[in-house]
């Protein structure tokens, strides 16, 4: 299931070239700004590789080849769940490495240089790593029922209702979002687990149970899910 | 038999050997979920509560219980100002510290104070631990090297990339605390915040 899915992905001329612009805007950004800002780039990859992950191949019939073997959907969700995070750490690592390359040799030395320690971008790289997995989960969720890229849309709505009510002047409706984002899409600062602070504390147990839930709904979702012929 | 599962029934091969289930049930299997996942499930879900709970009842951010604030787990406060786009009351404490402890029984028990520090701030506690284990955490240590701390207990008021904007040491009082807070937010609201 992960080859098929990175066949499919990268067979795909124009997937291909985003991603290309996306690397090089990467690396440009992290040879620029660093670490401490260097990866915001890379959610827009997260985007492009998870987008429609089951609905296109729900809407194009190619679901139904593929049931037609004796495999457990379930086994098909996750295959394209894993093919996406191979697919965005490579893209990652990559880019990573490229940036590394380009300070080093082509970044003229100063004082005011950037500068990309190995150690500080193995931890942003497990940083935007691990964010990346989340989006992933939650648009692996939303493409099991929401036909084409709709799920980026899904994705959207999730994260405006949850940070709107920020604007309100209603203090109960304040907190309740607070609450709501905590639990559904929850914030964890990375750097500060991975040197060791919080590893077992309760944003890193929400963020893991938020995900295993978004996991779970999909195989839950899409197990049920009545599947029509393919319209293209 | 649902048309659109005929191909999974027609190929799907039975797992009893030589003996052809019903199309039905094979169908039916491949949509069935894994138990493993609701194992998965079960686990998360407590390491999810375990968590919750340990970091509650330890966790430098919880000592005391202190007042009516909420207060953000140290680890997330970063993250938490940026999304929130609020400042961050760093509150440095020990469990030691007398003046720590008026400050958590007077100022954060008061509700209006304890208001008006939900909705302005992202309020954090950095506990200190040296003189109970000989050590701080990484992050404790960092915090406290980079605003300087030396005494207890000592406010810092922080937009969310880390610049300082404010800062009290010792507790002087409900009026004088109220003032830093007043104080603080109005020049965190003249401070652009630096994107990241």
């Amino acid at each position: 299931m992960i080859r098929r899915f990175v066949r499919q992905k990268f067979g795909s001329g124009g997937l291909v070239a985003a991603l290309t612009v996306l690397a090089l805007l990467e690396i440009l950004n992290l040879s620029a700004n660093g670490v401490e800002r260097g990866f915001a780039m890379a959610n827009w990859a997260i985007f492009i590789l998870a987008a429609g992950s089951v609905s296109r191949d729900i809407s194009s019939g190619a679901l139904q080849m593929i049931l037609a073997r004796p495999i457990r959907r379930t086994r098909y969700l996750y295959g394209r769940y894993a093919g996406i995070l191979a697919s965005y750490a490579v893209f990652l690592v990559v880019t990573s490495v490229l940036a590394s390359l380009v300070v080093e040799f082509l970044v003229p030395r100063s004082p005011s240089a950037t500068e990309l320690p190995p150690d500080a971008l193995a931890a942003g790289l497990g940083a935007a790593f691990l964010s990346g997995a989340f989006q992933a989960a939650i648009l692996l969720f939303f493409s099991t029922f929401l036909p084409g890229i709709a799920d980026l849309l899904g994705l959207l709505l999730l994260y405006l209702i949850l940070n709107l009510p920020q604007l309100s002047q209603a203090p109960w409706l304040r907190t309740l979002a607070e609450n709501a984002r905590e639990n559904m899409l929850p914030s964890v600062e990375w750097s500060a687990v991975f040197r060791g602070d919080g590893v077992f504390g309760a944003a890193t147990g929400r963020w893991i149970f938020a995900l295993t839930v978004y996991l779970v709904l999909a195989a839950v979702v899409f197990s049920r899910r009545e599947l029509p012929y393919g319209q293209d | 038999m649902d048309r659109t599962e005929m191909p999974g029934g027609i190929e799907g091969a039975p797992s009893t050997a030589g003996v052809s289930a019903p199309l039905e049930s094979r169908a039916g299997s491949q949509s069935k979920l894994p138990s493993i996942l609701l194992l998965v499930l079960a686990a998360a879900a407590l390491f999810r509560i375990v968590t919750a709970v340990t970091d509650k009842g330890s966790g430098p951010e919880e000592v005391g219980k202190a007042g009516l604030i909420r207060w953000t787990s140290l680890s997330t406060a970063q993250a938490t100002a940026r999304d929130s786009g609020k400042p961050i009351l760093y509150d440095f404490t020990a469990e030691w510290c007398g003046p720590c402890r008026m400050l958590d029984g007077d100022g954060w028990a008061d509700p209006r104070v304890a208001a008006f520090v939900n909705d302005a701030f992202v309020p954090t506690r950095v506990l200190d631990r040296v003189r109970e284990e000989g050590r701080n955490p990484t992050l404790v240590d960092e915090l406290q090297r980079r605003y300087g701390v030396g005494v207890f207990p000592t406010l810092v008021v922080a937009a969310p990339d880390g610049r300082q904007i404010a800062v009290a040491q010792g507790y002087s009082g409900k009026q004088m605390l109220v003032e830093f807070l007043e104080g603080s937010r109005a020049k965190a609201a003249a401070s652009p915040i630096v994107p990241r």
